[in-house]
Formats: structure tokens, sequence, C-alpha cells
């Protein structure tokens, strides 16, 4: 039985994910406004509908991550100026965007 | 199964009442027979706040103002750079003036109306604009002495800021400790571990910093403590491959969240009480470092890498009142 459930929903911000949410739930964002949060818990599947969540498998939220990681990958490698080492660059942008591997 | 001598590197101890304990201790106490827990009544935990309104991360390196005054400025926006600049209270980021340089990895200190900002990076040279924002409009004051970016050490207030570290490429990594009286920067006797994209706080005689790079990269696993004449090395903090990481707040009660891991980003948080860091509940979104404000019981995170630059705001609640419970099997 899977641990947690996906789901994209958009963060309006303040209220998205509340102090009392945050306590009692594991909940953590991914690129392209996919949210991770705890299956088979009532608070868990209440936190998706109050933010109309829209459920996804994990293998459609996967899909969705890659695209996103996708395309900052692609921003990163043609971020360049002329001259600047490899070491500099990672300095100036940060390390190139990983793919992340999303898990039940 | 981990046994509590494992997790904690001690038995559990028999102690008279409530005596000597510690945070996060178990005990057996002998003067009532239970055992007893050393805990908070709430955990800390991040909860979102409103976004803010330009999609930017490598604000400024440390924190300015307070969760319901606080202030984000500069950036990247993945290029080019910003020069926008929002103010927040506690709800809403409203734009305010922008700043005179466009630059992003600054060093910063004060308040959201006196504050000072420092060095940056333009592309991909640092240099030593400093500017003070007076809650309306920013103001040029005097340069640094050396250039600095890629997020130098600072802390303090506009009128007694500290600036430590910082990167200029391609070769140097910036050593010296400057004072900034409000209007000039002041070159210190004694340098710092040459640091860059961690993260620092406090005041011109009691600050701190953490992480991260630097040509002794590997031995940065500590904070450091400054007591206005030196840097003393304190308590390791827990997650050490991280970089870009957002924090700040003083050296008594301060906090680090997030971060660049290469691979990936981090969502761990940390508080540090000027001795110890200790983890509490990571942030939602792993993110590199955007803007901060506040302190270990109360602070925010604004915009980031995630990676894809982001608006999104985080809210820091410190952990509640230290309290002692008796364990029962209920």
């Amino acid at each position: 039985m899977a641990n947690y459930q996906y789901c994209v929903a958009t963060n309006w911000g303040k209220g998205f994910i509340t102090h009392e949410d945050a306590d009692q739930l594991e909940i953590t964002g991914f690129p392209g406004n996919v949210w991770k949060v705890n299956a088979n818990n009532k608070q868990g599947n209440h936190w998706v509908t109050a933010v109309a969540g829209d459920k996804k498998t994990l293998s459609e939220a996967q899909a969705i991550v890659d695209a996103q990681i996708t395309s900052s990958q692609s921003v990163w490698d043609s971020d360049n100026v002329e001259g600047e080492s490899a070491d500099d660059k990672s300095r100036r942008l940060g390390s190139r965007p990983e793919d992340i591997t999303l898990t039940e | 199964m981990s046994e509590y001598r494992e997790i904690q590197g001690a038995a559990v101890q028999s102690r008279a009442s409530s005596t000597g304990t510690i945070k996060g201790e178990i005990w057996y106490d002998t003067a009532n027979y239970k055992f007893k827990l050393n805990t908070v009544t709430t955990s800390a935990a991040w909860a979102t706040g409103n976004n803010m309104n330009t999609t930017r991360r490598a604000m400024m390196t440390g924190s300015v103002g307070t969760t319901n005054a606080g202030l984000g400025a500069g950036g990247y926006v993945g290029p080019p750079r910003s020069n926008a600049c929002e103010e927040y209270d506690g709800t809403n980021w409203s734009s305010v003036n922008p700043t005179l340089n466009t630059l992003s990895s600054r060093g910063s200190a004060g308040t959201q109306t006196a504050c000072v900002i420092f060095g940056g990076n333009p592309t991909p040279a640092t240099v030593t604009a400093t500017e003070k924002y007076n809650g309306t409009s920013w103001t040029a004051s005097g340069a640094l002495n050396a250039a600095r970016g890629y997020g130098p050490i600072c802390a303090g207030t506009q009128t007694a800021a500290l600036a430590g570290g910082g990167y200029n490429p391609p070769v140097t990594f910036v050593t010296s400790v400057e004072y900034f009286n409000g209007s000039t920067w002041a070159v210190q006797p004694n340098t710092n571990p040459n640091n860059y994209a961690g993260q620092s706080g406090g005041t011109q005689t009691a600050a701190w910093f953490v992480g991260a790079g630097g040509t002794t990269a590997t031995n940065n696993t500590e904070a450091y403590n400054w007591n206005g004449t030196s840097w003393t090395a304190s308590g390791n903090y827990n997650d050490t491959t991280r970089v870009n990481f957002a924090g700040g707040g003083p050296q008594t009660a301060s906090f680090i969240a997030g971060g660049d891991q290469d691979p990936g980003m981090t969502k761990n948080a940390e508080t540090y009480d000027g001795t110890c860091w200790a983890a509490i509940t990571d942030i939602n979104t792993a993110r590199t470092y955007g803007c901060t404000g506040g302190d270990s019981s109360s602070g925010f995170i604004g915009g980031g890498g995630t990676p894809a630059n982001t608006t999104a705001t985080e809210e820091l609640t410190g952990a509640g009142a230290v309290t002692n419970k008796t364990l029962t099997t209920s």
C-alpha cells in the first residue's frame, strides 16, 4: 500500500499549507505544482480536497516533474558566460538541476 | 529497533524530580517514580505565505527585518538579474522602489525601514557597491574595500553592519572582515575562514556563519561565531552538504533552511542557539535561497530556486515552550 499520494495544485499562498497541516502531515512540493502528501490518511485526503488538488498517479506525477526538470536543465545548460569555468558556473547558478524520482 | 542509548548517546538517567534535565531528554524521576520527557508544547512548522510578485532566486544572504516587516531585493531571474524590491507585511508582498544596481547574491543587514545591502554579482565578477534603504528609497553609500559576491557573510544593522567572506571570480576567496558605520566600510584586523554561499547573521559583536564554499570547503562543517574580534568554531550543523541555503537571525536564535545539495535540493531546516544546531520540521518545498527575515521563533523565506525560480513564501513558527511531560502507556 502506498504511503503517499500525489496531486497537482496551485500554491495560492497564505493558508495553502497551514502550520497545523505542516505539523500533522508530510507535505512536499515538487516542480510543476506537484505535491506529495500522506496517503490512506483522512487529514491528507482533506488537504488534497481543500487545495482543490487534481490527483495524479505516481507515473503521471513523475512525468510532470520530469518535464519541469528537463526545462530547468535546458535553461541551466544555455546560461553561459564567455570565459567562465565550469566551477564558476556552478557557483553562479548552483549545480545543474538533477532528475527527481518520486516514490510511493 | 533503535535503542534510546544509540539515539541519545547515553542511557536513560535517574534524576531527582526534574533537576538538570535537557531538552529532548527522557529520564526516570526517582522522586515521583515516573518516566518523564523534556519536550516542547508544539513543534516548529512551516506554513505557506502569499507569493512574491517577482519570480527570482539569490536575492540576499542574511535576514532583513521580520516576518511582519520583511524585504526582498535584487536577485537572479535567470538571466537577467532583477532590481525589483518588495516589502512583506506578514500577509502580502508589495512592490516598492527598485534598487539602484541590478545584482544578485548580495549581503544584507538591518530592517525593512533601515537596511543596507552590499556586494553582489553582475556577470560574472563581483562588486563593491553598497546601497541603503529607508523604507521608501535607495541611496548609494560607501563602497566595500573588497569586492565580494556569491552570498557573502553579513550581519548587523544599517549603521553597524559586518561583511565577510564572499567570492570574487575567477580565483579570489575573500577573507577580509569589514565593518560599516552607516557611511563607510573599514577593514578589521582579523580575517575569517573564507566562505560564501552559506548563511550568517547576528551583530558586529556577536555574529555567526555556516557553510559552504571556499578553498577549505571540506572543513566548513561547523558554525563560526564572531565576538567582535575573531571567529571561533562552534557546533557542527547537521546537513553540511548544502550550499545556497536560506537563513538568518541573531547568534542565539537563528535558522537555516533548504539549499542546493548536488545532486538535488534539500528541504532540511535547522535552528542554532549559538552553540548547538537542532533539526526542525522541513520546509515544504526544497529550494535554494531567495530572501529571508526574522529568526528561529518567527521567520520567513521568500523566492528561491526549486530549481525553477519561484515566488513562493514559507513562514516559520518556532517550537513552543519547553515543558516536562510524564510518559504513560495511554
